[in-house]
């Protein structure tokens, strides 16, 4: 019951954690003229989240959790995700997202947060939001299933908020596209299995539209979000 | 099984060096111009400063500080406030938190960070998990019943500043009311009054924020 009730505390959207200001892509796509209505939000969610997402995302927070508080390996995994990262708005994102959920876990004195912010502001950690979500996850009484779910709906959940923000889609309506797109989270955390196996040879993306909106994205003047 | 350990809590808290000042107030108030007007002021009293700008939709503060000539342009930082300048300043302080952080870092000896935030409503107030004081700016513009109006960013901040004092004559507005009803509303905590681009009252903002943070 711990577990469920962590889930429920990290996957809440007033967990403060940076993540409201990254619209991931949804402000780019929609400059570009994208039109995110239920059906267009919908359509990008599962594009991300079987594109990007199963590919990326979920491995991070696997091999994290694993790795819990093995530093090393940790940075590891870190460096590799950044590797993979086509575009820089979403590596620099990523880590700025990353340090903010930290900051909030070393102040509230969860296991190894403290340190592991230290390692990111030393620079021997770049600190990408997923590593450090599987890490301090685990530290937080989640299991490794709960926290791949956790990680699915918040990306979910924060593009949708994006979308709310940005007035291309009301709110009740973001709520139903985002509980439109559940049983696709359901599905890929079941593809997803346990995990076993798993390397940093397996990150892979390709969402080309979202990259592409993304660092068409960075060079506007007039943006609300950061990505 | 315990989650938090209280030590590494406080030792994340204690890392915090420098006082943290919030500067925030509705669109157009003059936020930034007070900020320009203060760091003169401080930097002659001898503080070691740095800015964190919050702007909603474009740079355009931080980048007015940093061509300002005023500030090392490395000593300001800007983070987006996603839409939401309540949020960033308040329900998640994370990200000016931790670029608050960084800025201790890259200047050991800075004593005081300010920051501001992107322009809101009355509604706006910061949260005491990011700043140790914070100002509210209004401006005479805006109108004489700001005040009655009872916002909580009015009421809750530590130091309310009136600024544009000297539009007052030109917007029809009764200043010594509008001073008497900001006072009466606050329980006679500070309200001054400021022209912030001729330097009116910005020493005197600079006392009371010294006095308050730095014990000067």
């Amino acid at each position: 019951m711990l577990s469920l009730f962590a889930t429920l505390w990290q996957a809440d959207s007033a967990f403060p954690n940076g993540g409201f200001a990254f619209s991931n892509g949804i402000e780019g796509l929609a400059e570009l003229g994208e039109r995110l209505d239920g059906v267009g939000l919908a359509d990008v969610l599962a594009m991300t989240l079987t594109h990007r997402w199963m590919g990326m995302d979920r491995i991070a927070v696997s091999l994290a959790f694993a790795a819990g508080e093995d530093e090393a390996r940790l940075a590891e995994i870190d460096r590799r995700l950044d590797t993979a990262t086509l575009s820089a708005p979403q590596r620099t994102g990523s880590r700025r997202n990353g340090l903010a959920f930290l900051t909030a876990h070393a102040r509230i004195g969860t296991r190894t947060a403290a340190e592991l912010k230290k390692q990111v502001e030393r620079r021997h950690m770049l600190g990408h939001l997923p590593v450090v979500q599987g890490a301090i996850w685990r530290a937080c009484g989640l299991d490794a299933r709960s926290a791949l779910a956790a990680s699915a709906y918040g990306v979910a959940a924060g593009m949708a908020s994006a979308a709310v923000r940005l007035s291309l889609i009301g709110a009740v309506e973001a709520q139903r596209c985002l509980g439109a797109t559940l049983p696709l989270l359901a599905r890929l955390l079941e593809e997803a299995g346990s995990g076993d196996g798993l390397t940093c040879d397996h990150f892979e993306s390709l969402t080309p539209m979202l990259d592409i909106a993304t660092m068409r994205h960075a060079t506007s003047d007039v943006r609300l979000f950061s990505n | 099984m315990n989650l938090f350990d209280d030590r590494t809590a406080e030792q994340a808290e204690g890392r915090r060096v420098a006082a943290r000042v919030g500067i925030g107030g509705p669109v157009g108030s003059g936020k930034t111009a007070l900020i320009e007007a203060l760091i003169p002021v401080l930097h002659a009293r001898g503080v070691d400063l740095a800015v964190v700008t919050n702007d909603l939709v474009t740079r355009e503060d931080a980048e007015r500080l940093r061509r300002s000539g005023l500030i090392d342009p490395q000593r300001v930082s800007a983070v987006e406030a996603g839409a939401c300048p309540h949020t960033v300043i308040r329900e998640d302080p994370t990200l000016n938190i931790a670029a608050g952080d960084e800025l201790e870092a890259r200047f050991p000896g800075v004593e005081l960070i300010l920051f501001e935030s992107g322009g809101d409503n009355l509604a706006s107030t910061f949260s005491l998990d990011l700043v140790d004081w914070w100002i509210f700016v209004i401006d005479v513009a805006g109108g004489d019943d700001i005040p009655r109006k009872k916002g909580p960013g009015t009421l809750r901040c530590d130091l309310l500043v009136i600024n544009k004092e000297d539009l007052a004559s030109h917007v029809g507005v009764a200043l010594p009311r509008m001073m008497e009803e900001a006072r009466a509303i606050r329980g006679q905590r500070p309200v001054l009054l400021t022209d912030a681009r001729r330097g009116a009252g910005v020493a005197e903002v600079a006392d009371a924020m010294l006095k308050a943070v730095l014990f000067r």
